[in-house]
């Protein structure tokens, strides 16, 4: 153990390393309060004196003071949350393996690289999800089974947007141009006579595009102390079910209503 | 019967919102366990109100998710998250726009006001049953220090 402190990594690999763990964590649907707790733990691990994290959902914020006195003090900036939970998973038992010396820090780039790898899912059953997804909800919601179908066919169009747009593109606009494409197609298809609802097509794609993890997530932020995160968050969900709100109501109006 | 049909579908919703967040293959038969008991919730106290229902429904589903990530050694957003999307209030959302546009304002208002309740709700039944799971684990953790002291 004395031999391993000798060469221990310096405080500036220590931040960022242990950001690296904490800003995938973020960034796959993680909690504020996960993310804070992996990296002062892992910080700690390699024995910073003294941790200080701070973390909102687009930002996280280190410092760090080791036992001979020396500092660091680094940030992430996280540009696009999304919904990968194998991954906060993964980033939990990686950071657990480092934190028992099980992992050497050196090798936790590789780790991280590796577990993006593994997918849990191939993209063929990423769509059948989408299928199921939107089709459970449209009858869910009281639709009939062609219902079911025209929602499912939709809701594999907009997974299929959502993963092909390119991530520059504020989210914003690309849920408002989902929301108001899968509005468009409803209606098609309900009027030519595929579906028997539009109002039932559109609710199971509407599903799809709402923030459910954002919301759940940002009470939970909330309750464990993190006001800001979670507000932020919250804001960021009502913005996003107001825009989805915006996308249907523009394509009820071009197309002159739903029944 | 149609009760029956509806509850599957809520079921089979699960299993595919589970797929697109990436739940892993092995707690996807516990994740979508967490989305039938939302489903049957919100069936089974529809006539007491959105609000209500709604907490009911995330109270209980908070509290297996907290659970089943302990057993499962996994984060709790695993299971809580795919469990939570039967609750979202998406058709009383749609139904406030489409009614706000056919300028029935009185039917909107009370979509609106769904949608709300179903939201507060959800937030209400986290709240409370994540309280619930922090005195537990804080009288665990003091009877445990108790117990290494004496």
């Amino acid at each position: 153990m004395a031999e391993e402190k000798l060469v221990a990594p310096s405080a500036d690999v220590i931040v960022c390393s242990a950001l690296d763990v904490g800003e995938h964590i973020l960034k796959n649907g993680g909690e504020i309060h996960r993310v804070e707790d992996t990296i002062e733990r892992i910080c700690k691990a390699f024995g910073a004196e003294h941790v200080e994290v701070f973390t909102i959902t687009s930002l996280i914020v280190a410092s760090v003071r080791m036992p001979n006195g020396v500092y660091s003090q680094q940030m992430r900036r996280i540009y696009r949350v999304s919904n990968n939970l194998y991954m906060v998973e993964a980033m939990n038992g990686i950071s657990r393996k480092l934190c028992s010396g099980e992992l050497p820090i050196s090798n936790l780039r590789a780790a991280i690289v590796e577990a993006k790898k593994k997918k849990p899912y191939h993209t063929a059953i990423i769509y059948l999800g989408a299928v199921f997804a939107a089709g459970g909800f449209a009858a869910f919601f009281g639709g009939t089974i062609f219902d079911a179908l025209c929602a499912a066919a939709i809701g594999v169009f907009i997974t299929f947007l959502d993963r092909h747009t390119p991530k520059y593109i504020n989210r914003m606009i690309i849920t408002v141009i989902s929301s108001l494409l899968a509005g468009l197609l409803g209606i098609l298809l309900s009027k030519i006579g595929v579906g028997t609802y539009a109002d039932k097509i559109m609710i199971g794609t509407i599903m799809l595009l709402i923030p459910g993890l954002s919301f759940g997530n940002s009470i939970r932020d909330m309750l464990g102390g993190d006001i800001i995160s979670g507000a932020l968050r919250l804001i960021e969900s009502l913005l996003l079910a107001l825009m989805i709100a915006f996308g249907f109501a523009l394509a009820i109006l071009i197309t002159g209503g739903a029944a | 019967m149609s009760d029956i049909v509806v509850f599957i579908a809520g079921i089979v919703g699960t299993i595919g919102f589970s797929v697109l967040f990436g739940v892993k293959p092995r707690h996807l038969v516990f994740a979508v366990i967490g989305g039938a008991i939302a489903c049957g919730l919100y069936l089974l106290t529809d006539q007491l109100g959105a609000f209500v229902s709604s907490t009911i429904a995330a109270f209980i589903v908070t509290l297996y998710s907290e659970l089943i990530a302990r057993v499962r050694k996994a984060p709790t957003v695993t299971f809580l998250t795919p469990s939570l999307i039967p609750l979202v209030p998406g058709g009383a959302l749609y139904y406030t726009v489409s009614n706000i546009l056919s300028k029935d304002y009185d039917a909107a208002q009370t979509y609106g006001l769904t949608t709300l309740d179903t939201c507060l709700g959800i937030a209400a039944g986290i709240l409370v049953a994540s309280l619930f799971v922090s005195l537990f684990l804080n009288i665990k953790k003091a009877i445990k220090n108790k117990k290494s002291a004496a």
